[in-house]
């Protein structure tokens, strides 16, 4: 999953601040944007993963608010000026103010994520099942989702959520990377072929 | 990360970030230019200076990206910019990573035969990556200029940037996936130093790529989808 900050805030000092903090914690992207129209310039991919975190006394009314969940997957984390100050809308995942400390900013993030990407290490994480090994293997000599579907009498929908975990377990994205990647580990049969011609 | 400004001399940003010689280099811009400021040789090589502020501050920090500036600039200036940095692409990022490639494979020591992988893998990925190169300079980029201008022509009477948007092919993937397999799947029967230069150039390439990528979809598309609008009116 690759995962994205978004700072939503009209003041420059708040923006750096709050990267400056973030940066120190995380190695994802932070981009800041003072307006809406900023956002909607961005278009996400499925394996996405966005926390936006925006003022909720200047940038975020209502319509925007609501404009924002709308996107799939992301999680929003209300900035308001001071402790004492009611989150406005009950539907935000976290609400965090200015006097809020790194470590509470930190913990209130990492409880949305539910995991790090890139940043812990457990040793299940890399090796991939026996199923999405013949899931791999299908991939790499061509298959359509819809025949890896057939030959192992499963859903679409399942193929592609295993597709989904092997890209997170080995990092490659495309077809051709994940055909390299059989090839180098001798998951794909190649003594009657040229294994350039399945790349 | 620090803003570049026009009274800032150019000397400054390069020792700030060297990897923003080649960038410079797209406006003709040469080292050897003693204490000038961004100003001086801009007014001297007949440069656009905001435009240039704009291409240095956003290659140099990967959260600046003054949208609205660069959305006023003339499309035909970002396009000619877009060229120039094919060029480099073309005439020598691609051929040093193939040489490289080749030094890799000739020094290889044990089983050489996941090397001739990868080396297929980077094969596919440059025969991608110059379509898309020639795709843009043949098809998308003539037709902005004629759009700017208000030409019409019988090619471009059904053409419409959303083929563009559609057929604008991420090979961003296929780079970092060149990078993962090498960092993490290769054995290392081959000389790591050639191999470090490898990757280092790779990593390089990318962070280019993406910048470049970031102009022609935040700026460049939005700017062409707001001309055919106004066509259509």
């Amino acid at each position: 999953m690759n995962t994205k900050f978004f700072i939503f805030h009209p003041s420059q000092i708040i923006q750096k601040g709050l990267s400056t903090i973030l940066k120190e914690y995380f190695l994802f992207e932070i981009i800041s944007i003072t307006e809406m129209e900023e956002f909607d310039l961005f278009s996400f991919t499925d394996d996405e993963f966005i926390i936006l975190l925006g003022d909720i006394e200047w940038c975020m009314s209502e319509r925007v608010f609501t404009r924002i969940k709308s996107y799939p997957g992301i999680k929003i984390i209300g900035i308001s000026p001071s402790s004492e100050s009611k989150p406005v809308y009950p539907d935000l995942d976290h609400t965090i103010n200015l006097f809020s400390t790194p470590g509470e900013i930190y913990t209130k993030i990492v409880s949305c994520t539910g995991e790090l990407e890139g940043n812990t290490y457990n040793p299940e994480d890399e090796e991939l099942t026996s199923r999405e090994k013949e899931v791999l293997k299908l991939v790499a000599t061509g298959h359509s989702n819809k025949m890896i579907a057939d030959l192992l009498f499963i859903s679409i929908h399942t193929v592609i959520s295993h597709r989904k975990n092997i890209t997170k377990k080995l990092g490659i994205k495309s077809i051709s990377g994940l055909t390299v990647y059989a090839i180098i580990n001798n998951l794909i049969d190649t003594s009657g072929i040229n294994p350039d011609d399945l790349i | 990360m620090e803003i570049f400004k026009e009274n800032d001399k150019m000397a400054r940003l390069i020792r700030a970030n060297y990897h923003l010689l080649p960038v410079i280099n797209r406006f003709g811009i040469l080292p050897g230019f003693r204490d000038k400021t961004v100003s001086d040789i801009c007014e001297e090589k007949k440069i656009n200076k905001n435009f240039f502020l704009a291409i240095v501050n956003t290659f140099h920090n990967p959260e600046f990206f003054p949208q609205k500036e660069l959305l006023e600039c003339s499309p035909v200036l970002i396009i000619d910019y877009l060229i120039r940095t094919h060029h480099y692409y073309t005439s020598y990022v691609l051929p040093k990573m193939e040489q490289l490639l080749t030094r890799l494979i000739s020094g290889c020591t044990g089983k050489c035969s996941e090397l001739n992988t990868i080396d297929a893998f980077y094969k596919k990925y440059k025969k991608e990556l110059l379509n898309h190169i020639e795709y843009e300079e043949t098809v998308v980029f003539p037709y902005i200029k004629d759009l700017e201008q208000n030409i019409q022509s019988p090619d471009n009477k059904k053409y419409s940037i959303k083929q563009f948007k559609e057929e604008h092919s991420n090979v961003e993937n296929q780079i970092n996936d060149l990078k993962n397999l090498i960092i993490k799947y290769l054995k290392p029967v081959y000389n790591v130093n050639v191999c470090n230069e490898f990757l280092i150039t790779l990593f390089r390439f990318e962070k280019d790529l993406l910048d470049h990528a970031r102009i022609e979809d935040h700026i460049l598309i939005p700017q062409v989808v707001e001309m055919e609008k106004n066509k259509k009116k």
